[in-house]
């Protein structure tokens, strides 16, 4: 298939589906007019012309030449992921030293010259020094341990 | 001039108090600490530390995280010169003397050059910034919301055409961070927009949150991408850092056209401390009687590009201080940071908060002269740094980034958001999007929204009061002068070439 770019294609089907999504929130809400816009005309300015750009972009994916899909690279995205989401799940019932234990463990996952000895001294100065600053020092609102 | 000086003492008053120093150091040293780590940008580091200076008075907290920005200038070159890697991608045309400088056993010059000319350019700099905010402020004091659309409306255009990559995508991603900042309440009805009713994002959604997922994680997951590369830090210890009188003969005029090409493109729209090393690299070639020294360690293409991008780091503070306008994506973290204060950037915060205005500027000065102690004795603990693996970096990078998004509203939903952002931002890079327009974007977004409905609630609907007010239109004027330039066949050409380096 010569002449087509599939990362200008999917790139621009992204932002066509992204001004989609956005219609669907913003077609109940008021409009107004030029001289007094509703909630509704700024919104629906901007993803009509993330649509017309997500058009563009793709259309012009299907004609002109450039480069196509990177692979992309799950062995080291999935973990980094998913140690966001435990965090985020853990922080508030676990308290910092789980959640950021539990963070970093399964964030490493994602390093491709793994040594875990290393990793774990390291992970435990780590949560340390975090509880150590925002907590002793900054005071922040932050527990420390899971809470029963 | 004496109403200059006369601030400029209020300013040092404000700034040389041990706090202020204190914060001004952590500053200027965590600058060079990320500066030197290649793989985590001032962008990144300042949304993580945006939630700490919360608890900091206002100077204070803009003292350190201005601190951070034009240090990370500092810390760059000296990755750049000893391992042949940018530390910023300010710093990307530094590599291509500056390393063969190093490996000629030239490294001390190199870094003495780049640490002695970015200071000379900083402090220049500062001093611009000083001179020129007061008349800046001034005519801003007139402007109307009409004036304020266009000038946000021009900033934007800017910062599509200085930005990196395909222009088409560019504005794709402004209108993306237009209206990402449109989510939230209706600033008239307080009607909630594009929520999904999610009551955590119903006053918006954060700005931090947002910075970190798109800079923050997407950076960590590109560094992991291209792990296999090699960070052979030069061998050996540095000797001699002093420069000959030969080498500094040869750098005092780069060093002064790189002030000069910097200070000018810091002040435009988008992002002029990456793009100012290039032009001043250019043109030192171009003038060079021998420019087949070049790219085999010639020191003006150390001086020069040094110089340029710190100058520039300084003078894109003018059109935030001034105008509020954020001409680039760091700026854009720091209306972030002035906004959680209380303080509304633009004009009349000269007027009404002197002694922040003017303190933060003193301060520039006062960093700029701690980094050059910072860099060059310090130099050896930086090589150092530079030997702690990624795999151990990272997971504190994201460590540091889940717990500040978090405090700052102690909401788990935000920190989930910065995974969505992080993967958002992955896919930008892997579709040849560029980020910083789309934070930019994000930051106005709601300014622009409000300007351009009083201004047209003023004009009773027709839009040609934007044409009819004079420096409205001059700045219209200016925007599609911009674009045309832009879409020039023999510009684009150029600014293809210009860019491609960077890759």
């Amino acid at each position: 298939m010569r002449g087509r770019s599939a990362q200008d294609l999917v790139g621009g089907l992204a932002l066509v589906a992204l001004s989609v999504l956005a219609f669907s929130q913003i077609s109940d809400l008021d409009m107004g007019r030029a001289a007094r816009m509703g909630p509704g005309y700024f919104p629906t300015l901007l993803a009509g012309g993330v649509g017309l750009f997500g058009v563009f972009i793709a259309g012009r994916g299907l004609i002109v030449a450039g480069p196509g899909l990177d692979s992309w690279g799950w062995r080291h995205l999935l973990p980094v992921i998913v140690a966001i989401i435990f965090f985020s799940f853990a922080i508030r019932p676990l308290g910092m030293v789980v959640a950021g234990t539990g963070i970093v463990l399964i964030g490493s996952f994602a390093a491709p010259d793994l040594r875990w000895r290393e990793t774990l001294l390291f992970g435990a100065g780590l949560v340390l020094f975090t509880v150590l600053l925002f907590k002793v020092a900054l005071n922040l609102p932050l527990a420390i341990w899971p809470r029963f | 001039m004496d109403q200059v000086f006369s601030n400029l003492a209020l300013g040092f008053g404000a700034a040389v108090t041990p706090i202020n120093l204190g914060l001004c150091f952590i500053g200027a040293l965590v600058g060079t600490l990320i500066g030197v780590l290649p793989g985590l940008g001032p962008i990144a580091t300042i949304a993580i530390l945006l939630p700490i200076t919360f608890y900091l008075d206002p100077l204070g907290a803009l003292i350190m995280l201005a601190g951070i920005y034009y240090g990370a200038q500092y810390g760059g070159s000296t990755t750049a010169i000893l391992v042949n890697m940018p530390g910023e991608t300010s710093s990307v045309v530094t590599t291509l003397d500056g390393h063969q400088m190093a490996r000629q056993g030239r490294a001390g010059p190199a870094l003495a050059i780049a640490a002695l000319g970015s200071f000379f350019a900083g402090s220049v700099a500062t001093f611009l910034v000083a001179l020129f905010g007061p008349l800046l402020a001034g005519i801003a004091q007139k402007f109307g919301p009409a004036e304020y659309f266009s000038l946000m409306l021009t900033g934007l255009v800017g910062a599509t055409v200085l930005a990196s990559g395909s222009v088409v995508k560019a504005v794709a991603m402004i209108l993306v961070g237009l209206l990402l900042g449109s989510v939230g309440s209706d600033i008239e009805t307080g009607e909630p927009r594009m929520t999904f009713g999610i009551p955590q994002i119903a006053e918006g959604i954060n700005f931090t949150t947002l910075a970190v997922g798109l800079f923050g994680i997407a950076e960590i997951l590109r560094n992991l991408e291209k792990h296999a590369e090699d960070r052979s830090v030069l061998g050996g210890r540095i000797i001699g850092l002093m420069p000959t009188w030969r080498d500094i003969k040869q750098s005092a005029l780069p060093v002064l056209r790189g002030t000069g090409i910097g200070s000018v493109l810091g002040i435009l729209p988008g992002n002029g401390a990456v793009l100012a090393p290039y032009a001043s690299y250019t043109l030192e070639k171009k003038l060079s009687k021998t420019p087949s020294r070049f790219g085999k360690g010639a020191i003006e293409g150390v001086a020069g590009p040094e110089s340029a991008n710190n100058a520039g780091a300084q003078t894109s503070f003018i059109p935030l201080l001034t105008l509020g306008i954020p001409p680039n994506a760091v700026m854009a973290m720091m209306v972030g940071a002035m906004t959680m204060q209380g303080i509304i950037p633009g004009p009349t915060v000269m007027t009404e908060n002197p002694t922040l205005f003017w303190g933060m500027i003193a301060s520039m000065w006062i960093g700029n002269a701690m980094l050059v102690i910072i860099n060059l004795p310090l130099v050896g603990i930086w090589v150092r740094l530079l030997r702690v693996p990624y795999r151990l970096l990272f997971p504190a990078i994201l460590l540091f980034c889940c717990i500040g998004v978090y405090t700052i509203n102690s909401s788990h939903v935000d920190v989930l958001l910065v995974a969505l952002f992080g993967l958002v931002g992955y896919f930008l890079l892997k579709h040849g999007f560029e980020p910083a327009p789309l934070l930019l974007a994000f930051v106005l977004g709601p300014l622009l929204e409000e300007n351009l409905r009083r201004a047209l609630l003023i004009a009773r609907g027709d839009p040609a009061i934007f044409i009819t007010r004079p420096i409205s239109a001059f700045l219209l004027l200016v925007a599609v002068g911009l674009l045309a330039v832009v879409l020039l066949p023999s510009v684009r050409k150029r600014r293809e070439e210009v860019f491609h380096e960077e890759d």
